[in-house]
């Protein structure tokens, strides 16, 4: 009898978690898999279409420029920015001088909300007055003008440098479960003749693969929504060269009104999320304990 | 003791609590809204300001207006999709700013009939344009409050840069124009301020004005969601706006409006194409040096060409259905107000607009900036086609999706004009 009462009590205050999980998460994404099958304005009746929408992606080519972007950007994010988050935590977990410095400040750009950033990159990047021309046309380059945003030779990696190298929170995390690496075997390591290199190499690294993990998840999951920065920089141009499924979600649903296509695109964006999550997990074995 | 104590106590409150929701049920009505005019300080911003205080003084005891001021039209237009999409419109919307979502609207037949309102007040309908009243006349129903002034939009010249290289008067052809961009070029200054980000909109009444070189491209920008951008003459136009595009500033890809204005206010460049409504930021100390609007000098675009930023689209104030009477009559009492005598004086006499059916005295008209009265004179004695806004024309992708990607491979001369225009006609 008391054990009843006791799952009652639990499944009662389980109750407003579930309520509200299924109101602002559950609901809204049912809403968005099933309209991906539809001819659908937002506004006026819903039209079944099966999967037309689906086959008309695969044909069109700004979908082609975002997927293929989305899958880049998810690289570099997997291979630049997490990795690079990873180098200096371990940098700083030496605690040289001035690290708490520099922690603090490498977290900065992830206090500024993406759309200033991305503004900011704007005026950075301007081919008259920005800062970056002004500063080559100084080292002697007189009449250097490039227009970072604009050409399609440099516009998709200029979009990049906006975020790439702002791991603020992978410094974070990985700082925080370096510190709960137990110190005995640094110190064994070291004893027995380990450079800083190698405690590092040997010792951290594999001892920091789930965190790893969880970085990469964020980190290509974020990018693969990616919006504010395209949208404030280049719009998706030059020619759909930076282009990105959240932008794209964006585009087709309010400015073309097609909720019914747009939603087909964050149909693919949510099973390349969970694909990710999926892989990286089972490279990872982010399930497994280390130590 | 303490039990009809605390018994008064509670009595006390209901009593309170009732006063003062019925303070509240016989106070004026609120209306709420958004709007992206009247937040800023610019010459526009003042003038609404001044109308809706005015309003809210005539009706204190009626209606009160809670406007929510939002930075700009973008910001207006993503707000309007975001709550349409909740299903609820607020009580007043412009239909405007975006042709696309105005249309929806109108189909969905979500606003008020104000035909019952119109035809009772006889001062609303004299001071109307007589072509604004049919174009809001959907299906039998006025849809929205009918434009009662015009705005022509032309250029401003800057004389002293002109006379430095060697130009004396305002060029009033195609050729004229190239010949005097060519001629500040050689003299080390950057003709015209033009901002090419989001939907470029100076460097498009350019290009309208352009267009309009030809009657084809008149009839063309009279038309609402043309069929194609592939014809001869939009090509020609386009090759000539790319001829144009190379004589701005250097930042010009990329920056905003503002950039482009402080271009031309700090007499960087000669040449801004923008309506009177900017003539107050010229006689401005805070962004202009002093004697800076006495330099200039108002022109329509070349080839007697100018485009009107109210009068060819559907009108400012539209009231929604769904709301109280109380909060429909305060609308409409607010659309007409703003179609008033007194604020249609006010927006001739601060912003250079003309209100063809409002009679003005000697003394309005000694009041208006001597650069308005030139553009207005100007419209008056050459009688110029007047364009409609590319922003009333063409669909939402058009504006913030295609010309904010291919406007500036235009400027950079990655794509031709003959690939812009099938850009252009890809996103109809």
């Amino acid at each position: 009898m008391r054990k009843r009462h006791l799952k009652l009590w639990i499944a009662l205050f389980l109750l407003p978690t579930f309520v509200l999980f299924g109101l602002i998460y559950a609901v809204p994404l049912l809403t968005v898999i099933v309209t991906s099958f539809t001819d659908w304005n937002g506004f006026s009746n819903i039209t079944f279409i099966g999967l037309d929408n689906y086959g008309h992606l695969l044909q069109d080519e700004q979908f082609r420029h975002a997927f293929i972007n989305s899958l880049l950007w998810g690289a570099i994010a997997a291979c630049v920015h997490v990795p690079f988050g990873v180098m200096v935590a371990l940098f700083l977990n030496r605690k040289p001088p001035g690290w708490r410095f520099v922690r603090s400040v490498s977290l900065l750009p992830n206090l500024i909300p993406g759309a200033a950033l991305a503004l900011l990159y704007v005026f950075i990047f301007n081919p008259g007055i920005g800062i970056l021309n002004q500063f080559i046309r100084r080292l002697g380059f007189k009449d250097f003008t490039m227009y970072w945003l604009y050409d399609p030779h440099s516009a998709f990696l200029s979009v990049t440098a906006v975020w790439v190298f702002y791991a603020g929170v992978i410094i974070l995390i990985t700082m925080a479960e370096l510190s709960g690496i137990p110190p005995e075997l640094r110190e064994s390591a070291m004893i027995d003749g380990a450079t800083e290199r190698q405690v590092d190499w040997y010792i951290h690294l594999p001892l920091l693969k789930n965190i790893i993990g969880v970085g990469i998840i964020i980190a290509v999951t974020e990018v693969f929504k990616m919006f504010e920065y395209v949208y404030f920089t280049t719009g998706g141009g030059p020619n759909n060269s930076t282009m990105t499924l959240g932008l794209m979600i964006y585009n087709q649903a309010t400015l073309r009104y097609h909720y019914g296509y747009s939603n087909a695109v964050g149909v693919i964006l949510l099973v390349m999320g969970l694909l990710t999550l999926y892989t990286v997990s089972r490279i990872f074995r982010t399930d497994t304990v280390t130590h | 003791m303490i039990a009809r104590l605390k018994l008064l106590i509670v009595a006390l409150v209901l009593l309170l609590s009732a006063t003062m929701v019925g303070a509240a049920q016989n106070g004026p009505v609120t209306i709420s809204f958004p709007w992206w005019v009247g937040g800023g300080t610019s010459g526009s911003d003042m003038w609404f300001k001044q109308a809706v205080d005015s309003f809210n003084e005539q009706y204190a005891n009626q209606y009160k207006l809670d406007i929510e001021f939002l930075p700009g039209q973008a910001a207006y237009i993503e707000k309007m999709k975001s709550i349409f999409a909740t299903g609820k419109l607020p009580p007043l919307v412009t239909l405007k700013r975006d042709p696309t979502l105005a249309q929806l609207w109108v189909d969905q037949d979500l606003l008020v009939d104000l035909t019952p309102y119109f035809d009772s007040s006889p001062a609303w309908q004299a001071l109307s344009i007589k072509d604004s009243v049919e174009l809001n006349t959907i299906n039998g129903k006025l849809v929205a409050a009918p434009d009662a002034f015009l705005t022509p939009i032309g250029l401003f010249y800057n004389m002293e840069l002109l006379g430095k290289a060697g130009v004396t008067a305002v060029p009033t052809t195609l050729d004229e124009f190239f010949n005097t961009l060519e001629k500040l070029k050689a003299a080390g200054i950057p003709a015209i301020s033009l901002h090419i980000q989001d939907t470029g909109w100076s460097a498009m009444l350019v290009f309208e004005s352009l267009l309009a070189q030809t009657p084809q491209g008149i009839e063309f920008m009279d038309t609402k969601d043309p069929d194609s951008f592939n014809k001869p003459f939009v090509i020609d136009a386009l090759k000539n706006l790319q001829r144009v595009l190379q004589f701005t500033t250097a930042d010009a890809i990329g920056a905003p409006f503002s950039i482009a204005a402080n271009n031309f206010l700090s007499e960087k460049t000669a040449i801004m194409p923008n309506g009177p409504w900017m003539i107050a930021d010229f006689r401005n100390p805070d962004k202009a040096a002093a004697g800076f609007g006495d330099k200039l000098a108002s022109a329509l675009y070349p080839g007697n060409v100018a485009v009107a930023d109210t009068g060819r689209q559907l009108g400012e104030y539209a009231a929604v259905k769904g709301y109280s009477q109380e909060v429909t009559d305060g609308v409409v009492a607010f659309a007409k107000h703003m179609r008033s005598a007194a604020v249609l004086r006010a927006r001739v006499i601060q912003l250079g607009s003309t209100a063809p059916n409002l009679a003005l005295t000697d003394a309005d008209k000694e009041q208006i900036d001597p650069l308005a009265v030139q553009l207005i004179d100007l419209v008056q004695r050459e009688n110029p086609p007047i364009l409609a806004n590319f922003q009333a024309q063409w669909n939402s992708t058009i504006q913030n999706e295609t010309i904010v990607q291919g406007l500036p491979q235009l400027a950079l001369g990655n794509i031709t004009p003959e690939e812009f225009a099938q850009m252009l006609t890809d996103a109809l």
